[in-house]
C-alpha cells in the first residue's frame, strides 16, 4: 500500500465524512489555547518582571560592602550592558537648626537603569521624573529630612565638611522600597560627590550596588559568567531577596499560569482520546478490509496515524495563528494595568504549541489507534470480530503515563507537578468509580418512570464502555470547569486576602522605652489600628552551643552573611499575630533559663533545632537562650515579624529601641505627623506606598491569571463537546429503529435528555468534589493560602451538571430525531 | 360492510436530487394490498424495490401521489403521526436485523411494546420469544447470536406489537438457505396466526411465489400485473 497517497486521499474523504472535523477542532482549539496561554504569559511574565525590575533599579544587581570590582561593569559594558553605581550608608546630616540621621544615597550618571525617580520641588509637591542625578553639591532629599531639619527646598544642609544645596524632594526612589527597618530618610547625592565631601570615614557602614541592565538574554549569560568569579563579600541580588512580596507575587503568578496552561494541555490530551476512539470505531471495517486486501497491520496503522497528522497539522497551524492574534487581543484589553511598551514574546509559544500539540496527538491518539492492529480481516464476514471491548489497558495506561510525563515536564514546580499529577489521577479514579456504580445502578433508576426516561436511563446500563469515557471525558471537562471557574476565583480571593486590607501603611521605629507611655497614650486617644510595641534589639550571634560560629560550616552563603552581620531580636510574652507554632512550646515548662523562639526559614537556613542554646551580644552585654520553639511567620502579614525572639523577658538589659506598626486610612496620617512633632527621634516609615506596589501588582496578576484561565475553560468546553458528541452514530442508528417502531420525538426527546441529564448531574457532582479536593490540595500545597472550601458546589455540579449537559446533548443529538426512519432500510447493521 | 384493503397508494413516485440533476427512482405507481393479504416486491438491484417499501410504510415521503394506510392519509401526516401508526399497526423485519446491540433479545423485543406503553410487557415478550424459539436465548445480546437467530428476534418484535401490517425487507438476504426457509415458514406461519398483511421485498423466487401476489419492478416501474393486488 503507497501509505502515504492512501493516507492523503483518505484525509480529504475522511473530511467530507465530517469526523476528522470534530478531531481538528479539538486539536484547533487546543493548539490555540496553548499558543495563547504560552505567548500571552510570557509577555505577561516579561512585563512584570520589567516592572518588579523598576523596583531593583536594574535588572540585576550586584551588592558588596566594599568596592564592587570595577572588572565586572567593564564585562557588563562589553556586553552591551548599561551600569551605574550605588553607594549607600548612614550619616548625620546638619542644618542651623537641627540634626539628623539619614542614608545617603550616591548615584552614577545612569541611575536608575530601571524605572524612574520621581522628584517635586516642595514637599509633596507635584512631582516630576527625574532625567539626570544630582549635580555637585546638590542634594535631592526625603521631604522628612527637611521637616527634621527645619529647612525649605533652595536652603543647604551640611554634610561631612561640605554644604550642599537642597534642590528637590524626593517622591519616589524605585529601589528605596526595601529593607524598611534600615531606613533613615534618604539624601541622594551624585556618586562623585561623597568622596569629596569625605564622608566615607574609616568603619562607614557602607553597601555598593553594581546595576546592570539590558537584553534579557544576555543579562542570564552574565549572570552566569558573573557567578563563579565573585568574592566572598559581593553577592548578586535577585528580585526574591530584594522585594520579597513582588517576588512572592510572580511565583504565585507563575504558578497560576503554569496551572491554566497544563489543564488545558491536558484537556486537549483527553478531547483527542475521545476524537481518535470515534474515529477508530468507525474504521474497523475499512480496516478488515483493507487487511483483506493484503494491508500489513503496521501500514494500515502508520496509513492511519498519517490521516490524523494530516488533519492536525493545518488544525494546529491555524490554532496557533488564532492563539497568536488571541494574546494580543488580551494584552490589549488590559489596558494600562501593564507598562506601556509590552515586551512582543517571540516564536517560541508557537514553537512550543505546535511540538506539545504534535506530542499531545502522539501519546494521546496512537494508544486508541492501535487498537486497529487487533482487527482481524475476518471482521469482513462477521462484523462482530474485533468489535469485542478488547482490553484497552495498554491504551489507558500508556495515556496515563503520558499525562503524567506531560505534567512532570511542563510543571518546572515539582510540587504544583506533584499535586497536579495527583489531582488528575484522583478525579480520573473517582469518575472512573462513579461511572461504575452509574452502570450498575441504572437499571434500578430506571424502574417506575415515563419510557423516556426508563428507556435513557437504562441505556447507561446498556453502553458500559462508552459511559465510562462519557463520564470521565465530561466529569473531567467539568472539573476543569469548575476549578477554572469557581475555585481560582477562590484561590484568588484567597490570595488577595494574604494582604489584609488593614495592613499596617506606617512603621514607627527608633522609640526609646521612656516613649512607650507616650505612643501608647497617642494611639489610645486616636484611636489608631496598632498591634502595640515591640522590642527591638540590634545584636550579633556570638555563640552558638557555646561555640563560636564558624561561617564555613553553614550550609549557605545567606545563612553565613547572617552570622557577619546584625541581628534584630524582639521578645514578648504572646505570640505575636502571623506566627504559628510549628515545634515546640512557645513557653516550655521544661526548659530552664531565657527560651527561643525561631523562625521556620532562619532555623532552617542556619541549620538550627529545638534544645540549640544560642548567645547573642550587644555592646558588653550578652544573653543567652534555648531554642523552645519553631514558628512560621506569615511575612504577607506586613506585621513587625522577627527571626529570633525571646518568647519571656529576660533580656531588658540589651540595649534596644522599641517598634511598632499601625493602619491608618487615607485622610488620618496627621496622626502620625503629631506624634512625630511630639517625639523627634523617631522615625516614620511609610510602608503604604510599598503596600500599594504590592497590592497593584497582586491585582494586576490575578486579572491577567483570570483571563488565561478563560482559554482553559474553552478547552473545557470542547472535551464536553467531545464527550457528548461520542456514541453519536449509535445514537442516530438507534433513533432511527425507534422511529421505525413508532416512537415518537417526545419520546425520543425524553430518552436522550435523561441519558444526558444522568451522565451529567452524576459526571457534575464528581466534578465538583475532585474540583474541590484539587483545590484545596492547591491551596495547601502549592499557594500556600487559606482557602474556603464552597460546600455548595456539589449540589450546583449535581444540577448544573444535569441540566447543562442534558439540554447540551439534546442539542447535539439534534440529528438524532432528525435522522429519517428509512436509514433502517438503507443502511447496514 | 368493513373495507378490504388495508393499504392503498395512489399515484406515488419518488424524484431525489442526483449529480446529475433530477433522478426519478419511482414512476408513478398506484396499488393496493388487502387485509391477511401477502405481497412479494420483487425485481432487480436498483428497481426501487426498498424505496416504494419505505413509502407503503411510511418511513419516506413520497415526491408525489398519495398513500393510505389503516384509513390514514400518510402523505398528510407528520413524521410523529406516522410513527404513532406505525407503532400502533405496523410491524418491521429487516435484511440486517436491526437488533439494538445494546439491548438483550428480550429487552428488543420489548421496545415496540414499550412504546405503545401498553403494559404487560416482559410477558408478551417472553411468550412470543418462546414462539420463534428463542424462549432459552431471551437474556442473549444480539452479538451473542446467530444470523438465524437475530431473524427470529427480529421477527418476534415485529409481531410482538400485533401489527395488522408487516413489512419486510430481504428477511432472508443475510441468512443461508436453511435458515432461510426456516425464517420465512416462521414469518408465514405468524402471518397466518396473526391474520397480518405481509408485504416483502425479496430476490427469491422461492419466497416470492409463496405470496399470494407478486409485483415486479424494473427501473421504478411495475412490469407485469399481479394476480390479485391490483397494481399499475
Amino acid at each position: 500500500m503507497k501509505i502515504f497517497r492512501f493516507s492523503l486521499r483518505q484525509v480529504r474523504r475522511e473530511w467530507r465524512a465530517g469526523e476528522l472535523r470534530a478531531l481538528a477542532l479539538a486539536l484547533t482549539v487546543s493548539a490555540a489555547a496553548l499558543t495563547s496561554v504560552g505567548a500571552f504569559s510570557e509577555r505577561v511574565r516579561k512585563a512584570l518582571t520589567q516592572g518588579a525590575n523598576e523596583l531593583l533599579a536594574a535588572d540585576l544587581v550586584i551588592q558588596s560592602r566594599q568596592v564592587v570590582n570595577p572588572q565586572w561593569a567593564e564585562e557588563a559594558n562589553r556586553r552591551g550592558l548599561s551600569s551605574a553605581l550605588t553607594i549607600e550608608f548612614p550619616t548625620v546630616a546638619f542644618s542651623d537648626s537641627g540634626s539628623v540621621l539619614v542614608q545617603v544615597k550616591g548615584v552614577s550618571s545612569g541611575y536608575p537603569l530601571r524605572g524612574k525617580l520621581t522628584l517635586a520641588k516642595e514637599s509633596y509637591g507635584p512631582t516630576t521624573v527625574a532625567e539626570a542625578i544630582p549635580g555637585a553639591r546638590e542634594a535631592w532629599v526625603d521631604p522628612r529630612v527637611l521637616a527634621e531639619l527645619g529647612l525649605n527646598v533652595g536652603q543647604t544642609m551640611e554634610l561631612g565638611d561640605h554644604q550642599f544645596a537642597v534642590n528637590q524632594t524626593i517622591a519616589f526612589e524605585p529601589d528605596g522600597g526595601g529593607g524598611v527597618f534600615n531606613l533613615a530618610p534618604r539624601v541622594m547625592l551624585a556618586f562623585e560627590s561623597i568622596e569629596q565631601a569625605g564622608l566615607l570615614g574609616p568603619g562607614a557602614r557602607v553597601q555598593y550596588r553594581q546595576l546592570i541592565a539590558g537584553d534579557p538574554t544576555e543579562i542570564a549569560t552574565f549572570s552566569r559568567w558573573l557567578k563563579p568569579r565573585l568574592s566572598a563579600g559581593e553577592s548578586i541580588q535577585t528580585l526574591a531577596d530584594s522585594q520579597q512580596q513582588i517576588g512572592r507575587a510572580l511565583d504565585r503568578a507563575n504558578q497560576f499560569l503554569l496551572l491554566a496552561a497544563l489543564t488545558a494541555v491536558l484537556l486537549a490530551g483527553i478531547a483527542i482520546v475521545i476524537a481518535v476512539r470515534q474515529f477508530v470505531e468507525r474504521h474497523l471495517d475499512t480496516v478488515a478490509i483493507l487487511r483483506c486486501l493484503g494491508s500489513g497491520q503496521t501500514n494500515i496503522i502508520c496509513a492511519f496515524a498519517l490521516v490524523l497528522l494530516w488533519a492536525a497539522l493545518p488544525a494546529l497551524l491555524l490554532g496557533a495563528a488564532l492563539g497568536y492574534a488571541c494574546q494580543h487581543l488580551l494584552i490589549l484589553s488590559l489596558g494600562d494595568l501593564l507598562p506601556t511598551t509590552v515586551p512582543q514574546a517571540g516564536p517560541g509559544a508557537v514553537i512550543i504549541a505546535m511540538g506539545i500539540g504534535l506530542l499531545t496527538l502522539l501519546g494521546y491518539g496512537i494508544p486508541p489507534l492501535l487498537r486497529l492492529r487487533r482487527v482481524p480481516p475476518v471482521r469482513v464476514l462477521n462484523r462482530q470480530m474485533g468489535n469485542a471491548p478488547a482490553s484497552q489497558f495498554t491504551s489507558d495506561a500508556i495515556v496515563v503515563i503520558f499525562s503524567l510525563g506531560l505534567i512532570w515536564w511542563l510543571s518546572s514546580d515539582i510540587k504544583l507537578g506533584a499535586v497536579m499529577a495527583g489531582a488528575s489521577l484522583g478525579a480520573g479514579l473517582l469518575l472512573a468509580a462513579g461511572a461504575f456504580l452509574l452502570i450498575r445502578l441504572a437499571r434500578r433508576l430506571a424502574k417506575g418512570r415515563t419510557l423516556g426516561w426508563r428507556y435513557g436511563i437504562a441505556n447507561l446500563a446498556r453502553r458500559n464502555r462508552g459511559v465510562l469515557m462519557q463520564v470521565a471525558g465530561l466529569g473531567l471537562g467539568l472539573t476543569a470547569i469548575f476549578l477554572l471557574g469557581v475555585i481560582q476565583r477562590d484561590l484568588m480571593t484567597g490570595w488577595r486576602n494574604t494582604l489584609p486590607a488593614n495592613a499596617p501603611n506606617f512603621f514607627l521605629i527608633n522609640v526609646q522605652p521612656d516613649q512607650i507611655n507616650i505612643i501608647e497614650q497617642h494611639f489610645e486617644r486616636t484611636q489608631a489600628d496598632t498591634q502595640g510595641l515591640f522590642p527591638l534589639a540590634v545584636t550579633r550571634l556570638t555563640a552558638i552551643n557555646g561555640e563560636v560560629p564558624n561561617p564555613d560550616s553553614l550550609p549557605t552563603p545567606r545563612a553565613r552573611r547572617r552570622i557577619d552581620g546584625n541581628m534584630n531580636i524582639s521578645w514578648g510574652n504572646d505570640l505575636s499575630i502571623g506566627n504559628t507554632i510549628v515545634q515546640g512550646q512557645w513557653q516550655d515548662p521544661a526548659v530552664e533559663g531565657p527560651q527561643i523562639s525561631l523562625a521556620q526559614s532562619w532555623s532552617q537556613s542556619m541549620g538550627l533545632t529545638l534544645g540549640d542554646r544560642l548567645t547573642f551580644g550587644a555592646g558588653s552585654v550578652e544573653i543567652t537562650g534555648t531554642v523552645s520553639s519553631i514558628r512560621a511567620v506569615d511575612w504577607d502579614s506586613f506585621q513587625p515579624n522577627f527571626f529570633i525572639t525571646f518568647s519571656d523577658t529576660p533580656t531588658q538589659t540589651l540595649p534596644h529601641t522599641y517598634i511598632s506598626s499601625v493602619f491608618l486610612p487615607e485622610g488620618q496620617f496627621s496622626i502620625v505627623a503629631e506624634l512625630v512633632r511630639q517625639l523627634p527621634n523617631v522615625s516614620v516609615i511609610d510602608v503604604g506606598t510599598l503596600m500599594k506596589k504590592v497590592r497593584d501588582m497582586i491585582e494586576r496578576v490575578s486579572l491577567t491569571v483570570q483571563i488565561v484561565f478563560l482559554f482553559t475553560l474553552l478547552a473545557g468546553v470542547v472535551v464536553l463537546l467531545a464527550a457528548l458528541s461520542a456514541g453519536l452514530s449509535q445514537r442516530q442508528h438507534e433513533g432511527a429503529v425507534l422511529r421505525t417502531l413508532g416512537g415518537s420525538s417526545r419520546q425520543l426527546r425524553s430518552a436522550i435528555f435523561s441519558e444526558f441529564a444522568t451522565l451529567g448531574a452524576v459526571a457534575g457532582v464528581l466534578a465538583a468534589v475532585a474540583a474541590l479536593g484539587a483545590g484545596a490540595l492547591l491551596a495547601r500545597e502549592v499557594f500556600e493560602i487559606e482557602y474556603q472550601i464552597s460546600w455548595w458546589l456539589p449540589a450546583l455540579g449535581l444540577a448544573a451538571g444535569g441540566l447543562c449537559i442534558g439540554t447540551t446533548g439534546l442539542l447535539g443529538s439534534r440529528s438524532v430525531l432528525q435522522t429519517p426512519p428509512m436509514v433502517t432500510l438503507r443502511q447496514g447493521n | 360492510m368493513e373495507s378490504r384493503n388495508i393499504l392503498s397508494a395512489k399515484d406515488i413516485s419518488k424524484i431525489v436530487d442526483g449529480p446529475g440533476g433530477a433522478l426519478t427512482i419511482l414512476h408513478p405507481t398506484t396499488l393496493t394490498i388487502d387485509r391477511a393479504q401477502s405481497v412479494a416486491i420483487v425485481g432487480p438491484s436498483g428497481s426501487g424495490k426498498t424505496t416504494l417499501l419505505g413509502l407503503l410504510a411510511g418511513l419516506d415521503q413520497p415526491s408525489s401521489g398519495q398513500i393510505q394506510l389503516l384509513d390514514n392519509t400518510l402523505t398528510e401526516m407528520s413524521e410523529d403521526q406516522r410513527a404513532a401508526l406505525r407503532g400502533r399497526a405496523v410491524g418491521f423485519v429487516f435484511q440486517s436485523f436491526h437488533l439494538l446491540d445494546s439491548l438483550t433479545a428480550l429487552e428488543n423485543v420489548m421496545l415496540p411494546l414499550e412504546l405503545d406503553g401498553s403494559g404487560n410487557e416482559q410477558e408478551q415478550a417472553q411468550e412470543i420469544l418462546t414462539r420463534v424459539g428463542l424462549g432459552n436465548r431471551i437474556d442473549h445480546y444480539p452479538n451473542q447470536l446467530s444470523g438465524g437467530e437475530k431473524q427470529r428476534v427480529a421477527i418476534a418484535r415485529a409481531y410482538a406489537g400485533t401489527p395488522q401490517i408487516l413489512f419486510a425487507d430481504e428477511p432472508t438476504g443475510n441468512l443461508d438457505s436453511a435458515t432461510g426457509k426456516d425464517i420465512t415458514d416462521l414469518l408465514f406461519e405468524l402471518n397466518q396466526q396473526a391474520d397480518t398483511a405481509l408485504i416483502l421485498v425479496t430476490h427469491e423466487e422461492r419466497l416470492a411465489k409463496r405470496c399470494d401476489t407478486v409485483i415486479r419492478l424494473e427501473a421504478g416501474r411495475i412490469k407485469a400485473d399481479p394476480t390479485s393486488a391490483s397494481a399499475s
